[in-house]
């Protein structure tokens, strides 16, 4: 075997390719730093959670009403109590709720965010340069489209994991004798 | 069950600085563990990496009592007699039979190919080069 074979089975990096000055490399799953993201935004969403339902058992049990009547009211849904008094009564909470509460849009913006800074490069003087620090206000002038394609990419290399590790799973199963 | 399913998702948060601080203060400082690197490694790599650390630890760790699990064999064969079983792997802080287990022939094929042996006649080399994974599986049976 030549002592350079090594070189011949390197396999060539894959890329994204975002935008003509832009694009993403391919490692067919997520990187530690997209997970920590991925697993802030979780947080931050089971507490505005834990939040929402506290406020909704209070109102419920305040007003004397089912606790879905009261989720009702939280997501603006009318019913017995109007917003306005439903905010006068509850300002604090119901602030801390909506300042809290994170949109679809936010949160792929965070990941895509995320996403570009950890392995995104930029054609900058005419070379490929790594954008690590990429922020979410470069990520705001992005057009919808792009954001779209890399949230659909950000999918990819989950499922790409995903069915790598499924199998992994299976050839070990194969490989063990019932 | 809404709040049940959030306060659970919360406990179940990875806790990344530990894995950081696992990966970055093992023996093969590499540089992949980083803090300027490690936000960019692959999460199949840190998979990897953790596992193959925890076999590397106890077969370290392992390796650093050999000398005085011996000791402690001599001086149990003084004690004991000749007909003191006690060997150095005894004395190890890891179970090596525990580790066989995990790295080497499943129990499940040792237990086919014990029912094989029962059955028909197989052949002789097999047998020798499966003879020692066969004797500690008896003793892991035996000691159960």
């Amino acid at each position: 075997m030549s002592k350079y074979s090594f070189l011949l089975q390197t396999k060539a990096e894959e890329y994204f390719e975002l935008l003509p000055g832009v694009r993403l490399k391919k490692y067919g799953g997520w990187l530690v730093a997209e997970a920590i993201e991925q697993e802030e935004i979780s947080k931050l969403q089971s507490q505005a959670t834990i939040r929402a339902v506290q406020l909704a058992k209070r109102i419920a049990s305040d007003k004397g009403i089912q606790l879905d009547e009261a989720f009702g009211l939280l997501q603006g849904g009318g019913g017995s109590i109007t917003e306005a008094e439903l905010l006068s009564e509850y300002t604090e909470e119901t602030l801390s709720m909506i300042t809290s509460g994170s949109s679809v849009e936010s949160t792929n913006a965070r990941m895509v965010t995320a996403f570009i800074r950890s392995r995104g490069q930029g054609m900058i003087d005419d070379e490929w340069q790594d954008l690590t620090d990429w922020e979410l206000e470069d990520t705001k002038t992005l057009p919808r489209k792009a954001i779209a394609k890399v949230v659909e990419f950000i999918a990819e290399e989950q499922n790409a994991e995903t069915q790598e590790a499924m199998a992994a799973k299976k050839a070990t199963k194969r490989n063990s004798p019932q | 069950m809404l709040e049940a399913r959030a306060r659970s998702q919360l406990k179940n948060l990875t806790d990344w600085n530990e894995l950081y601080f696992r990966l970055s203060t093992s023996d093969f400082k590499d540089r992949r563990w980083h803090a300027d690197q490690f936000g960019r490694q692959p999460l199949s790599d840190i998979k990897r990496a953790l596992k193959y650390l925890d076999k590397h630890d106890v077969a370290k760790h392992n390796v650093q009592s050999v000398a005085t699990a011996k000791l402690g064999t001599m001086v149990a064969g003084m004690m004991g007699g000749k007909k003191s079983k006690i060997k150095p792997e005894d004395f190890l802080p890891f179970d090596t039979k525990a580790l066989k287990r995990d790295s080497g022939i499943s129990d499940e094929s040792l237990i086919v190919f014990q029912r094989l042996m029962k059955t028909r006649k197989m052949d002789g080399r097999v047998i020798a080069l499966l003879a020692d994974d066969l004797k500690a599986f008896s003793g892991r049976n035996q000691e159960q």
